[in-house]
């Protein structure tokens, strides 16, 4: 082949840019740390990348839905717990077997009723997204009393879920009815004991107060019942954070694996890129100053 | 007629043709890095002989013509590959913006704003109630909407782009086949006298180049040598010393289509029977692919805005308020979050009955689920895949743009080089003929000297 003068200038140039945009392409890799930088650079692994970046971003909402159900749930527990210890000291009061002094009884009376005060206060516990015992009337409290201790329920049986997977919600919440009203009706009881306390009959009193003790007793396993299946709730809730955890660890090495470079790889591609670019424009610069002209006297 | 005027005629015929060899020579060096110049060679032959008592006797050397060395076959080739590299580059060239514009992997893109704004439903569900999460909520919607706006309005600017590329390049056109016709009738001029129109050939060879990179045109030559330039529709652009325009004109969609006007001025749309060269490669992104990206984009938004807002009307906001729609818009173009949204985050509707207000969070919940649902594709696909397969597809024709670019400029490169390996001029060739032809110019001097002495000499004798 006849080889001319812009023939090599030609081939020149178009090695030394070819060379260059290698360089270029190493240099990007290691710079972004990337191999997939734009969708063009390889549309199969884009879509994956795009893919388990969601998942990623659904898993982390996901775990932050469950911290939130958590603390949710958590305070609940520990409100059903104090409610609880309330209604064990209820009915260690109702088991008294000799009832005392009127006055005795009176005062007695009077510490049913803070106890009923009390748990009429836990039950209308609040968190900063509304009482937690009132269904989904969350902006209402949901227990109030009158003067003769009747208490009255406001709010409803709505159940208040959070997502916790693609599609998959649980109920995380605990109503005032579910809990204190329904079959047993703790304010009722309660109300019961006081009303017993205050009988100005003493025997009469004394059979209306041990009476309490199978309510009373039947109100704990209640409160048992319904802490159990919170309580159950929480160790899924814990599960599926695990799981979640464990899933979001996978899916990282994944998309490390298809958009990340393998650092030392990309490190000794750029060096070799380097070298071939140096070289080119080394052969470059021999193939270019040597002319028929400078051995012509 | 041996005698020695005889000798100095035949000096003086090597004289000129050794001078203008080496002024042809000199022209070559002259036009080494000229784009399209041929290398020339005189034509050097013998004189006629003429007949002498022993035999047929020299009369020294003339130079017949100047020939342009070129292989002729080569340029249609060229020409073609040329039309596929124009129309490739180009396609690669609006792709790649249009790459830009739905380019994920800062982070910044329509899969993120999508997931943002899923996920900010998804804590209005941890808490319906709450003011910060439907104003967070509003927020990510009207992003989301923001980005689809965008990447519309993006993608239309880069049809625009084209557009005035297309513009620009028929001018162009019409500037180089007034140029071809021109060179035409000089070339016939030229040539009808017995001559080569070298230089003007190579100038023709290379505006040819030039059109087909823009356009695919074919050329035929004519025996007067002019050449006849049609596009492979065949609508003939140049004929002899006449040349027909293409213009562009809007159409109804908006976009100039481009028109070939006959002798008569009537115009003909060619828009689509254009099958190469650069305009090619613009329409093809502009009518073809843009619009595709478009037609998927929106069908993208008014399906999200369907299902979001299905259920919203559905739903219940904080104040009871139900039938309001989340968004706005049918398209890309006009999505948007509901004014009325955007003055008052409380009528977003997380609850499920007027009842569960403000706890019950079940209409949130719904709304959530509904980027789980295949509703994309004919019921296949969830709108996140979806999505990704807009981005995925944009990718492939970028790189299959890519791939053909890269395989038309490793041809054209091959070819041209082949040309140039052919017709390009080497400089140390042409030291070796300057050499040559010095060294013969020296001698042919020389044969005058000598001419001279031996005249000299007869004189003397007399």
């Amino acid at each position: 082949m006849r080889v001319t003068n812009k023939l090599i200038v030609g081939n020149i140039i178009s090695n030394i840019s070819r060379n260059q945009e290698r360089l270029d392409r190493a240099q990007t890799t290691v710079s972004t740390g990337k191999i997939v930088n734009k969708p063009s650079d390889d549309p199969v692994a884009m879509a994956n990348i795009l893919h388990y970046r969601k998942t990623i971003s659904d898993i982390d909402q996901y775990t932050n839905n469950i911290a939130q159900a958590k603390t949710h749930i958590q305070l609940c527990e520990s409100t059903l717990a104090a409610i609880n210890d309330l209604l064990v000291d209820a009915r260690r009061l109702a088991s008294y077997e000799n009832p005392g002094t009127s006055d005795e009884r009176a005062s007695l009376a009077e510490q049913v009723k803070h106890m009923y005060d009390n748990i009429m206060q836990l039950a209308n516990t609040r968190s900063d997204k509304g009482y937690i015992f009132s269904g989904h009337d969350t902006d209402s409290a949901p227990f109030s009393r009158d003067e003769s201790y009747n208490a009255t329920y406001h709010g409803n049986d709505g159940d208040i879920r959070i997502i916790v997977g693609a599609g998959v919600d649980v109920e995380i919440n605990v109503t005032g009815e579910d809990a204190l009203g329904g079959d047993v009706d703790v304010f009722g009881i309660l109300k019961d004991l006081i009303d017993a306390f205050e009988n100005p009959d003493p025997e009469a009193g004394l059979s209306r107060i041990t009476a309490q003790i199978v309510p009373l007793t039947d109100a704990i396993d209640q409160i048992h019942k319904v802490t159990t299946t919170v309580g159950s709730t929480l160790a899924r809730l814990d599960t599926t954070e695990n799981q979640l955890a464990a899933f979001r660890l996978n899916v990282e090495n994944m998309l490390t694996g298809a958009e990340d470079a393998d650092i030392a790889t990309a490190i000794l591609e750029l060096q070799a890129q380097e070298i071939a670019y140096e070289t080119c424009l080394a052969s470059a610069a021999t193939a270019l100053q040597s002319s028929l002209i400078d051995f012509l006297r | 007629m041996s005698n020695i005027t005889g000798i100095l005629n035949v000096a003086k015929g090597a004289l000129s043709t050794q001078q203008r060899a080496i002024d042809v020579t000199g022209h070559n060096i002259a036009n080494v890095n000229t784009p399209g110049y041929s290398r020339q060679r005189a034509t050097i032959v013998t004189n006629k002989p003429i007949s002498s008592s022993c035999g047929p006797m020299g009369t020294g050397v003339q130079v017949e013509d100047i020939k342009r060395i070129y292989d002729r076959f080569l340029g249609n080739q060229i020409n073609t590959e040329n039309s596929n590299l124009g129309r490739w580059e180009a396609q690669k060239g609006g792709l790649e913006k249009a790459e830009m514009v739905l380019n994920e992997s800062s982070g910044y893109g329509l899969s993120q704003a999508m997931t943002a704004f899923w996920n900010a439903w998804q804590d209005l569900v941890n808490n319906p109630s709450g003011h910060t999460e439907r104003l967070v909520l509003s927020a990510k919607g009207q992003a989301l909407a923001d980005t689809f706006n965008r990447a519309h309005s993006d993608l239309k600017s880069i049809q625009a782009d084209m557009d005035a590329n297309i513009e620009g390049t028929v001018t162009e056109i019409n500037r180089f086949t007034d140029q071809i016709a021109d060179l035409n009738r000089q070339i016939a001029g030229i040539e009808g006298n017995g001559q080569n129109a070298n230089d003007l050939r190579d100038e023709r060879d290379l505006l040819l180049n030039e059109l087909s990179y823009m356009v695919d045109v074919t050329s035929s030559e004519a025996s007067d040598g002019s050449v006849t330039v049609a596009l492979s529709s065949g609508r003939t652009l140049v004929q002899n010393d006449r040349s027909w325009d293409l213009s562009a004109q809007n159409n109804p969609s908006g976009f100039p289509s481009i028109a070939w006007k006959d002798g008569s001025g009537n115009s003909v749309d060619i828009t689509h029977t254009i099958s190469g060269g650069e305009l090619k490669g613009w329409v093809e992104v502009r009518d073809i692919l843009i619009p595709g990206y478009l037609a998927s984009l929106d069908e993208l938004a008014n399906q999200i805005m369907e299902g979001v807002n299905s259920l919203h009307v559905e739903g219940f906001g904080l104040n009871g308020s139900t039938g309001d729609e989340f968004f706005n818009g049918t398209s890309a173009s006009d999505m948007a979050v509901s004014a009325n949204i955007v003055a008052n985050v409380d009528i977003i509707a997380a609850a499920g009955s007027a009842a569960g207000v403000p706890g019950d969070n079940s209409m949130a919940i719904a709304i959530s689920d509904v980027q789980n649902e295949l509703t994309m594709s004919g019921n296949t696909t969830t709108f996140g895949d979806f999505c990704h397969s807009i981005i995925g597809q944009l990718g492939t024709d970028v790189q299959e743009a890519m791939t053909r670019f890269d395989h038309e400029a490793a041809m054209v490169n091959e070819l041209s080089s082949y040309r140039e390996s052919v017709s390009g001029v080497s400089l140390d060739e042409e030291m070796l003929n300057l050499i040559k032809f010095q060294h013969a110019y020296e001698a042919a001097a020389r044969l005058i000297t000598t001419a001279d002495e031996l005249m000299e000499t007869v004189i003397t004798m007399v």
